[in-house]
């Protein structure tokens, strides 16, 4: 998926505005809104945040280098500095409550920081193969038993158990390979 | 019924906190002999914590898709050729250097004229989009028609709410799709009007067209379509004013929401 990214981002950067950038929106999107929902608590701004940052990501394009990076950590670095841009806007009042509950002091970069961990857990799980990440969503995320899982899913309690091992196993090696501490 | 499974595959259910007591003290009994599995506990036991971050799927609004296309697409259209040929420095937080991601956007300065805070770039913009949108509107002209262009409201000085429009351009004239947020519901007696506007309009000499009136619903939310033949060189902005309800079409009070950056 990664290769496929950089794929579809160096034709972008091409010039190619059709299929590939539609299909990076469509990856990205998802989670970008997430982010902007959970960070400037307003849908208006969220919506700001995804648009602003494909204009951005296509005007930086030409300079994503596969080797120093995903596209995954290239939207959400982005991103990030948008945000923080957006948050500062004296019209972002969701935020300055938001802000007010947790403490004057507090870097609004510490709070982006924290959400890009959960995005590219999300990110991360969702690179996984379907059955690795069903198995592990319904375990972890909706909290059910190894054995409802099997009945759910359709497959034997072996088959969740293994699942659930390698998909873990691959989790982590996706993390670590984003500088996330595992 | 369950077949045989290798223990070592326990572990997943183990650091995740799913096996039952007495699956736990077997586990335990074969990793204090296991140094594979014990290895693995250890790799693996920093997951779940990270696991329950993990931001939850969103669904995204279906306009944002087209109106973020033809954002990029505009953006490649005033660029001209793409910008790739520009750029081959080698990159280094996430693969780009922070000299080489665009700058954000600064915010208005706080003193200037509200109608001129970002009329230029609104202006370059409208002239600029070429891609069509569906919104509702009878005068909507689709497919390769109608030229649309985001623009934005927010709040004038001291005050609240702000708003998205999507301007399109139909067969007579312009139509304006129109959403409002955090806009408290006017007071008794007045209400608020949305006008079109020539960046030198000032309140002695005015050089504006109405757009209608509404107020908001006590969330602070609007939404509404409004239509202008009025020329779009003459009157490219938007904004909002609050006005009393005294059958004088001119405007005669303060302006609300005031343009933002264009989409």
């Amino acid at each position: 998926m990664g290769a496929e990214d950089a794929n579809l981002l160096a034709r972008v950067a091409g010039g190619d505005l059709g299929h590939p950038l539609e299909e990076l929106y469509d990856r990205y999107a998802g989670r970008l809104y997430g982010l902007g929902l959970r960070l400037l608590g307003d849908p208006g701004l969220a919506e700001e945040l995804v648009q602003e940052t494909f204009v951005r990501l296509w005007q930086s394009a030409g300079r994503h280098d596969p080797q120093r990076g995903s596209v995954a950590s290239f939207v959400f670095t982005i991103a990030r500095r948008l945000a923080i841009d957006l948050q500062r806007r004296p019209s972002s009042r969701p935020f300055a409550e938001l802000e007010a509950d947790q403490g004057p002091a507090r870097d609004p970069g510490d709070a982006i920081d924290q959400l890009l961990v959960g995005l590219n857990v999300r990110d991360a799980l969702d690179s996984l193969p379907d059955g690795q990440r069903e198995v592990l969503e319904l375990l972890y995320l909706q909290d059910l038993t190894q054995r409802q899982v099997a009945d759910r899913v359709g497959v034997p309690l072996g088959t969740v158990k293994t699942r659930a091992f390698y998909g873990l196993r691959a989790l982590r090696q996706t993390l670590r390979a984003r500088d996330i501490d595992v | 019924m369950s077949e045989p499974v290798s223990p070592h595959v326990e572990v997943a259910a183990y650091v995740l906190g799913k096996l039952e007591a007495d699956e736990v003290a077997a586990f335990e009994a074969h990793l204090a002999g296991c140094a594979d599995c014990q290895r693995q506990v250890a790799e693996l036991r920093g997951l779940p914590e990270l696991l329950a971050t993990a931001t939850p799927t969103i669904p995204v609004p279906d306009p944002l898709r087209d109106r973020t296309l033809v954002a990029v697409r505009q953006a490649a259209a005033r660029a001209g050729p793409a910008p790739a040929a520009e750029a081959s420095v080698p990159a280094a937080e996430a693969g780009v250097s922070a000299a080489e991601v665009p700058a954000p956007v600064a915010a208005a300065p706080a003193r200037r004229p509200w109608w001129r805070r970002r009329w230029l770039v609104v202006a370059v913009a409208a002239a600029a989009l070429v891609a069509a949108l569906a919104i509702p509107g009878a005068l909507l002209l689709r497919g390769g028609g109608g030229e649309v262009t985001r623009l934005t409201l927010v709040a004038a000085e001291g005050g609240r709410g702000r708003g998205q429009v999507i301007v399109t351009r139909t067969a007579g004239g312009r139509s304006f799709d129109v959403r409002i947020q955090g806009l408290p519901p006017p007071a008794p007696g007045s209400l608020y009007e949305l006008w079109a506007v020539n960046p030198q309009d000032t309140l002695e000499r005015p050089q504006r067209v109405s757009l209608g009136t509404f107020t908001t619903a006590a969330d602070g939310s609007a939404r509404l379509t409004a239509f202008t033949a009025a020329p779009a060189d003459r009157f490219p902005v938007v904004g909002v004013t609050l006005e009393p309800v005294d059958g004088n079409p001119a405007r005669t009070g303060p302006r609300v929401l005031a343009p933002g950056p264009s989409g």
